[in-house]
């Protein structure tokens, strides 16, 4: 194997996917070779600062920055499987929430949506705002 | 994972477990926050429309949802013709050991890479999946991974490297 080869096995060694056998001809390398023994320093050193790379916050203000047509896809994909699951008898929300749940229908649906899901996710709330938004825009009233 | 098989996801819980993790993954592979937003909520609605698909016994529901997200995101730059690069100064001044020019280095230095080898960094670095869950996600064998890997962290290597390796030119 020559420098190249172990340095791949250095890379494999970070995350644990290296075989024993390779680790130990890397290791035995290292002991020999000064700038495999730099390198290796060096990638420990890049990935330290590597994983510093901040992590972002999704915002729940995202909402207002969907597109019309993807809001309406969304809020339609979702109705449907939401419909669906009724229908079907077989939602993925346990029965016994179930239990005081109105037909699905107009207000009472969304009103149901809400019993459902108490502590409303961006999704969901997200379709419901569209939902009523929508409705008004219909039928002629404010936003 | 096991006991899974047969049953669809939840999109509420999926949502709320990967949501941060998913815009992330877009956000470092360089796209603006508005359509990194978009895209996060695009991959549940994706995982609505199409979670019957999801098979438990072949792989986690979070590699599904990186594999989603990764054709939305292949979608999305096709479409904008463009790779975007973007920085945010206020987000490296928010860390700690790593100076500022070092962060903005080491995102220049992954914005560089070719897609591939850049996405595959993301994925194990900051989202911890292994070469068999990066090779499902990218649908190459799990030997590439690992050559994408070295490939993607020397060059990371050498564009912060303070001396060159004897063996190597200089930059």
């Amino acid at each position: 194997m020559n420098c190249d080869s172990h340095r791949e096995v250095l890379s494999a060694m970070l995350d644990g996917e290296a075989d024993p056998s390779e680790i130990e001809a890397c290791l035995r390398h290292l002991e020999s070779c000064p700038a495999c023994s730099l390198y290796r320093d060096q990638l420990d050193a890049s990935r330290a600062i590597l994983r510093e790379w901040p992590e972002e916050t999704f915002a729940a203000a995202s909402r207002a920055r969907m597109s019309p047509d993807r809001r309406l896809a969304a809020a339609a994909a979702i109705l449907l499987a939401l419909g669906l699951g009724f229908l079907a008898g077989r939602s993925t929300i346990p029965r016994a929430r179930l239990g005081a749940v109105v037909p699905p229908s107009g207000a009472a649906f969304r009103e149901t949506q809400r019993t459902i899901y108490p502590d409303l996710n961006e999704v969901h709330s997200y379709v419901l705002l569209q939902t009523d938004s929508s409705r008004s825009e219909r039928n002629g009233g404010l936003r | 994972m096991n006991g899974l098989e047969g049953t669809l996801p939840d999109v509420d819980s999926a949502f709320r477990l990967h949501r941060v993790d998913l815009f992330n993954y877009f956000r470092r592979c360089g796209l603006p926050r508005p359509a990194a937003e978009d895209l996060t909520q695009s991959v549940f609605v994706v995982l609505l429309k199409e979670r019957s698909r999801f098979d438990a016994g072949r792989g986690s529901l979070r590699v599904f949802l990186f594999g989603i997200a990764r054709n939305l995101r292949l979608q999305w730059q096709r479409g904008a013709r463009m790779r975007v690069v973007e920085w945010e100064t206020s987000a490296a001044a928010a860390t700690r050991g790593a100076t500022t020019e070092e962060l903005f280095a080491v995102r220049e230095a992954v914005l560089a890479l070719p897609d591939p080898q850049r996405e595959a960094l993301l994925l194990r670095e900051f989202h911890g999946l292994d070469y068999a869950e990066i090779a499902r996600v990218q649908q190459i064998p799990t030997g590439t991974v690992r050559s994408r890997l070295f490939q993607a962290r020397d060059a990371v290597r050498r564009r912060l490297r303070p001396n060159p390796i004897e063996d190597e030119e200089k930059p």
